[in-house]
């Protein structure tokens, strides 16, 4: 697994500020707005480039992939001689939205074909591969704020149907103007720092990262010896068919994709030790999340809220949200949920208010996104680990 | 495992639907529109028809949407209506994969105009939701009730055959009875003026597919066709889709009644395709037919259903003296599989085969 | 409050009439003119049938149109009801209340 946000350059820091429950929403650095939104950038990332639309996605997707590759205990020389998949999801990195672009072909009638030829190289998936110098199957699925859950459900599909060995699977995406301007004129973000679940919550706040799976067939991992602490058991994936950007208010898609996951894997809901939510801190979806997921597992069930220490990173949070999901397991304990301090009555389940050990070995994380999709990821310590 | 293509729709260049396809394929290559481009210059396209967007039956659920939602929605609903499937059928195990090279840029380009004309905190949120690489699907879903998985994949290059590996994989998994999968890319004035800035347009309006040229030219076009695929064949299937691929490029492990290379001057290099032109099958290349698009595989692939289930090989236009096995006369014969393939400059190969229902 | 000579009584029908062109065009109602909706006639659910994204357009258009900016503890209030309650907001808000040039900008 590999991850960088706000909280951290890698999972370790990740978890550093996790067992710190620090959480640093800041200011805009990263480009020009008129909008002074709170927002969850990588701060200390170096980037090779200077800030430019859809480069720096780029930059952070490598930067996790190759985290998540050390982690497997892969090299890249390795992977010459392995059937290799690279499937990302990604908001920004996969639009022509480059605004210097756009401004010059309006005012000058004529622009730089440069940001335009990066664009048609190909897209995220294919420029990670290409930055890693691995030849892989590539696919960039951009199905807004469930990309990177949905990107790990294909790589899964991809193994199964024996395509590939190994699959580089997740999300990633860099804080931008377009959805910051955006979130802003939906009313959907928040002027303070987000609070997920709470009774006050007045939005979402943009973050940026990626999160990195690197999903292995077990015939692959057998034969060279490795023994994954982390297997993915389930997946689903519904749709709401209901509206361009308000979930259904019964939450019928999550609970069909979440009825799935635990079909695939063989469970039943008890099952389940936590559920990393999706939980932005808009008023419409944690409200039909969090009634969902009580209905669904109890209210009693643990919950790993986890947008109060990253910001909603879009294309990035499925990936990220499984790396979490996962490294939970693996340590076994969970960290509090940032920003909510009191229960909106409406909403049965709440997250955790302090550091919690986990029970169990299996867990679920959400991700619920524009259009009314909703997918759900079931993972679970490989049997004979303990956390 | 075999997929079956039990509908189909259609919305190009060739106008919606498919009569207007086969008389389209029928009557070979037309000379393309010109139109004229913000700067004063302008370029040769092939567009959609004018009014071919203006169906109302969909009242106030499109009002909204962009043309690209449009042609989504249209071509899709097509595909659903032509078939058949009964009307008990559990919507959430129909799925719905749509797929895009260049995704919704003419809207991005719109929301882009928004910042600057309002600045950041006044732009509007209606174009900012359509600007969204799903907005398309979400249109489909919604209107058409498809409660079942739903992606969007968005690239340059294959968009559409890792939204056809997706689907049939819904379908031997077990997710899905049913997927509607398609693609659609539109035309735009902005994507215009890069077009006119980055590719040779031949001053005679014809694409040469045979030339296998390092520089090609090239005609852009847009257009949307969607398929219903299903893991049993329903009464009027089109084809089975036997196998696909995305991978370096291989001859077919059967050879096809007719192989259709996608070169349509999309790659800055189409040379490449001179192997799998001498695989030995005999050739047909329809882009003079819909234009060069990155994202143009649904659209030969629909030509390509309506052949095997009509049983008729459209004679490939533009033919001239290429002295290669080209299928050179439209005539009703016996087809019993047809190949696609379409190229990438790295040497990867998008490959289809489908087979004949009958 | 406003920069217009005329009293709140003269500036409602023309406020209400604006406010009709601007939802038909801006929101694509292809289906009715402006003069087909009802001044206490419902925006939202029964009525005009608008939906949650037509309400935050809604609050962009009367932002360039008549400079009100809505804020967020207003947004749930009635003010949203109907043609008659939106005008009366902009009436009493408004630095002009017969539109600013932006809102004349081509869709």
């Amino acid at each position: 697994m590999g991850a960088i946000s706000s909280p951290g350059l890698n999972t370790a820091e990740t978890l550093d500020s996790f067992r710190a429950a620090r959480s640093r929403p800041g200011h805009l650095t990263l480009f020009e707005s008129a909008l002074d939104l709170p927002v969850f950038e990588v701060t200390r990332f170096e980037a090779a480039h200077p800030y430019s639309d859809g480069v720096r996605t780029r930059e952070l997707a490598s930067h996790a992939a190759r985290e998540a590759l050390a982690d497997a205990a892969l090299d890249l020389a390795a992977l010459k001689t392995t059937s290799v998949g690279i499937c990302l999801g990604t908001t920004v990195a996969s639009q022509l939205n480059d605004l210097a672009f756009y401004r010059d072909y309006k005012t000058i009638g004529c622009a730089s074909m440069a940001p335009v030829k990066r664009y048609l190289k190909g897209n995220l998936a294919e420029a990670v591969g290409a930055e890693l110098g691995i030849q892989a199957i590539t696919a960039t699925v951009t199905n807004a704020c469930s990309s990177g859950a949905d990107a790990i459900a294909v790589g899964a599909q991809w193994i199964e149907a024996g395509l590939c060995d190994i699959v580089l699977a997740g999300g990633a995406d860099e804080l931008n103007r377009v959805p910051l301007c955006g979130f802003h004129a939906l009313g959907l973000s928040s002027p303070f720092p987000c609070k997920p679940f709470d009774k006050h919550r007045r939005g979402l706040n943009l973050g940026e990262g990626a999160g990195i799976l690197v999903l292995e067939s077990p015939a692959h991992a057998m034969s060279r010896g490795h023994r994954p602490a982390l297997t993915l058991c389930g997946y689903g994936s519904a749709c709401d068919a209901y509206h361009l950007t308000a979930p259904h208010p019964d939450g019928r898609g999550l609970r069909t994709a979440l009825g799935h996951a635990l079909e695939l894997a063989g469970f039943h809901p008890g099952d389940i030790a936590f559920v990393n939510a999706h939980g932005t801190g808009t008023q419409d979806n944690d409200l039909i999340e969090g009634c969902t997921l009580a209905a669904v597992f109890g209210p009693a069930l643990p919950m790993l809220s986890t947008k109060g220490y990253t910001g909603h990173t879009l294309g990035a949070a499925g990936g990220l949200e499984a790396v979490f999901t996962g490294l939970a397991l693996r340590e076994g304990w969970l960290p509090p949920g940032i920003g909510f301090v009191e229960q909106d009555e409406r909403i049965p389940i709440t997250p955790l208010r302090e550091h919690t050990k986990i029970h169990g070995r299996f867990a679920l994380s959400t991700s619920v996104g524009f259009g009314g999709n909703n997918t759900a990821l079931l993972i679970g310590l490989t049997r004979g680990e303990i956390g | 495992m075999t997929a079956f293509l039990d509908g189909l729709g259609i919305v190009a260049t060739t106008g919606r639907g498919l009569d207007s396809l086969r008389s389209a394929l029928q009557n070979g290559w037309r000379p393309p529109v010109t139109i004229p481009l913000a700067d004063g210059r302008d370029l040769p396209v092939y567009p959609l028809p004018q009014g071919v967007l203006d169906d109302k039956s969909f009242g106030r659920k499109v009002r909204r949407a962009d043309r690209l939602a449009k042609m989504a929605l249209f071509s899709a609903a097509d595909a659903l209506r032509d078939a058949r499937l009964p009307t008990t059928l559990d919507r959430r195990r129909l799925g719905l994969v749509v797929a895009s090279a260049l995704g919704s840029h003419a809207t991005t380009f719109e929301f882009l105009d928004e910042i600057l004309t309002y600045g950041d905190a006044e732009v509007s949120p209606t174009i900012f939701s359509h600007s969204v690489q799903n907005a398309a699907a979400a249109y489909v879903a919604s209107v058409l009730d498809i409660q079942g998985p739903v992606m969007t994949i968005t690239q340059v290059h294959f968009a559409f055959h890792h939204a056809l590996v997706v689907a049939r994989q819904w379908l031997a998994a077990g997710q899905c009875d049913h997927v509607l999968v398609g693609g659609a890319d539109e035309l735009g004035s902005v994507m215009g003026f890069i077009c006119r800035s980055i590719l040779r347009s031949p001053a005679d309006g014809k694409l040469l597919p045979f030339a296998f040229a390092k520089d090609p030219v090239a005609i852009p076009g847009e257009g949307s066709a969607f398929f219903l695929l299903s893991a049993v064949a329903q009464p009027g299937s089109y084809a089975g889709m036997e196998a696909i691929s995305v991978a370096p490029w291989v001859p077919p492990a059967t050879p096809p009644g007719l192989h259709i290379l996608e070169a349509d001057g999309t790659l800055a290099d189409e040379s490449g395709y001179a192997v799998p032109a001498s695989s030995g099958a005999r050739l047909a290349a329809y882009s003079p037919i819909f234009g060069s698009m990155p994202g143009g595989s649904p659209l030969q692939m629909a030509a390509s259903a309506l052949m095997l289930k009509e049983q008729i090989c459209f004679a490939t236009p533009l033919a001239g003296d290429s002295e290669l096995p080209l299928c050179r006369t439209t005539a009703s014969q016996q087809l019993a599989s047809a190949h696609l393939t379409r190229l990438h400059c790295n040497g990867t190969a998008g490959q289809i085969q489908l087979t004949s229902p009958h | 409050m406003n920069h217009t000579n005329l009293s709140k009584e003269e500036l409602l029908p023309k406020v209400r009439a604006k406010l009709k062109e601007l939802l038909v065009s801006h929101l694509a109602l292809e289906d009715i003119t402006p003069e087909e909706i009802g001044d206490d006639e419902a925006i939202f659910g029964e009525g005009l049938g608008l939906d949650s994204l037509d309400g935050v357009e809604i609050v962009v258009l009367l932002q360039r149109s008549f400079g009100v900016n809505i804020k967020e503890t207003e947004k749930g209030n009635d003010l949203f009801r109907s043609i008659n309650t939106l005008a009366n907001y902009i009436v009493e808000n408004s630095p002009h209340p017969l539109g600013t040039a932006s809102s004349e900008k081509e869709k």
